[in-house]
């Protein structure tokens, strides 16, 4: 039997609570102004451009670039410990945001900055968001619809565009 | 009223630094590191009315921090408060003290902090906040210095040895620092190149220590100190600058100029000096790509020149920038800062020997702290600018 160390689960705040349960449904969700039309994550009541706390979730388009990335080369948390060398990005959302990813289907030498990234979700509801290179740039220039064995990662499904993103906070919650 | 040179430190101490003190809790540190700053002035703790600590973040919800380290060591104080920014705290503390002092509050206040690492009576745990990060792999303060230290890479051409320049000049010092937790355990750029990953593109050797150690700082009137036992060094100038600047949720984040330029603009204004008046720096170093960053920041170099200015021995004691004379965070130990303001003073009372800077008038102390691995990432740059 497999006693693998759980992966760590989010917890949400009152105020990001809509941004997880639109992972749940396959949208990443960032909180858009009503009043300057700023775009802002992470999620908060007031738009911190002009303060006003008229807002409302919309769908991110999903298309990144990166942004600054980093390999873990120590183990920081028990679950990633067969993941080690893992890469941690800070990919930029084509709305102006910044947010952490891990960038899949990609090995970490081939990361660069500005490196075109799109989303995509995971297929068994396990492990979501994500960033990985655009088709153009990836290795072999091969597929991501034809999952590899012995790949978490290849569990993504994804809508085929000229970019992809990727993937991989792991949510057991979402399996239920 | 610009508060330049109205008060003074008149006694820092420290602990022993080790990397691992088993039977001291933080506030055995703590107070231990009052009582050498206190006996360091000439006073004993009658003689303090005001105590600022720095918040024990590692041992969660921990009420009356200020007012029980208060309590323990024995004062009646009108002033009193546990302080959060991170490494920026030191610094932000000998501000307040200042200020409090200024209002009439209280006339002697005394700076402390303390940390025990593995405390025997807190169950390790995570902090919550983790939500955007930990899912991904991400945790504690060393992969947003990697981030930075990658962008500034591909922006500028920073280089790790460049970053080996800075360990290894506070290395050296930290040599010919008995108390340092790296004396006698020399480092040369190869050994820096030849050390393990962390988080690429930082290395062991980029990264600061784990310190268990306490130390302090008394804070007092011009007035007060010119009668104690030390000569005066006087607090002539501060700053601070508090951003998201490396992933700002409100505008368009862009590496045009580092933010906490605004705190070192504020202190040298107070302070009526230039960057060329400093005689000594003490740069909070928790890891060797913020020396770099602060360099820029505070106007030493021009923004993406201080990989090429940390070259050739510059930051080293006889270079154009003698810093981090006792070794910092990366070689002396992690006292949150508050060593660096330790050092500074002792500098300017021409007290530190082998690593003593030359005539030494001037001292440039930075904190740099901020929360890094909780959403939004935020950054605090703090300053001092000390006399004799």
């Amino acid at each position: 039997m497999e006693t693998k160390f759980p992966p760590p689960v989010p917890t949400p705040t009152e105020d990001s609570q809509p941004f997880w349960d639109g992972c749940k449904r396959r949208e990443l969700l960032i909180l858009k102004c009503d009043a300057c039309g700023h775009y802002w994550f992470p999620p908060s009541v007031l738009c911190p451009k002009c303060m006003s706390m008229n807002r409302q979730w919309v769908k991110a388009s999903g298309k990144a670039k990166v942004y600054s990335w980093t390999i873990f080369h120590q183990l920081y948390y028990p679950s990633f410990a067969d993941k080690i060398p893992y890469n941690v990005a800070i990919v930029e959302l084509e709305e102006g945001p910044r947010m952490h990813s891990n960038i899949v289907e990609c090995r970490n030498e081939d990361i660069y900055i500005d490196m075109p990234l799109e989303l995509v979700w995971g297929s068994k509801l396990k492990i979501l968001i994500g960033t990985c290179p655009s088709t153009s740039q990836r290795p072999g220039n091969r597929s991501l619809s034809k999952p590899q064995k012995e790949n978490e990662m290849s569990a993504v499904i994804y809508e085929k565009k000229d970019h992809i993103a990727i993937v991989t906070i792991s949510m057991p919650w979402m399996t239920r | 009223m610009n508060p330049k040179d109205t008060c003074a430190i008149a006694g820092v101490g420290l602990t022993k630094l080790a990397r691992r003190t088993p039977g001291v809790s933080s506030i055995g540190f703590t107070l231990e590191g009052c009582k050498r700053a206190i006996e360091d002035a000439g006073l004993t703790k009658d003689d303090v009315d005001g105590l600022l600590v720095v918040a024990p973040t590692q041992a969660g919800e921990r009420h009356g921090w200020a007012t029980r380290i208060a309590a323990y060591l024995g004062i009646s104080s009108n002033f009193t408060a546990a302080v959060e920014c991170g490494g920026a705290t030191p610094t932000v503390m000998v501000q307040m003290a200042t200020m409090a002092i200024n209002a009439g509050m209280c006339h002697t206040v005394v700076c402390c902090y303390g940390w025990q690492n593995n405390p025997v009576d807190v169950p390790p745990s995570l902090p919550p906040g983790l939500e955007f990060t930990l899912p991904y792999g991400d945790l504690a303060a060393i992969p947003f210095k990697a981030q930075i230290a990658r962008r500034h890479m591909h922006d500028f051409g920073t280089t790790s040895k460049q970053l080996g320049a800075v360990a290894v000049a506070f290395r050296k010092h930290a040599n010919m620092n008995p108390n340092a937790q790296m004396y006698g355990k020399p480092m040369t750029l190869e050994d820096h190149q030849n050390s393990r990953w962390v988080v690429e593109p930082l290395r062991l050797f980029d990264c600061c220590l784990l310190t268990d150690g306490g130390g302090a700082v008394v804070v007092t009137s011009a007035e007060r100190a010119k009668d104690m036992k030390n000569r005066p060094v006087y607090i002539s100038g501060w700053g601070q600058a508090h951003s998201a600047e490396f992933m700002s949720p409100w505008r368009d984040p862009q590496v045009k100029g580092w933010e906490g330029g605004k705190a070192a603009d504020q202190a040298f204004n107070m302070a009526g000096l230039t960057r060329k008046d400093i005689d000594v720096c003490q740069f909070y170093d928790g890891f060797t790509i913020l020396v770099i960053i602060e360099l820029e920041a505070y106007g030493f170099c021009k923004m993406g020149e201080g990989g090429p200015f940390v070259e050739d021995g510059r930051l080293e004691l006889g270079g154009e920038l003698p810093s981090n004379t006792a070794g910092g965070l990366l070689s002396e130990g992690h006292t949150f800062g508050m060593a660096h303001i330790v050092e500074g003073v002792r500098q300017l009372r021409g007290e530190c020997g082998e690593r003593q800077a030359k005539d030494a008038e001037t001292a440039f102390i930075t904190g740099y702290g901020g929360a890094p691995h909780e959403y939004p990432p935020t950054l605090s740059y703090s300053t001092l600018i000390l006399r004799r």
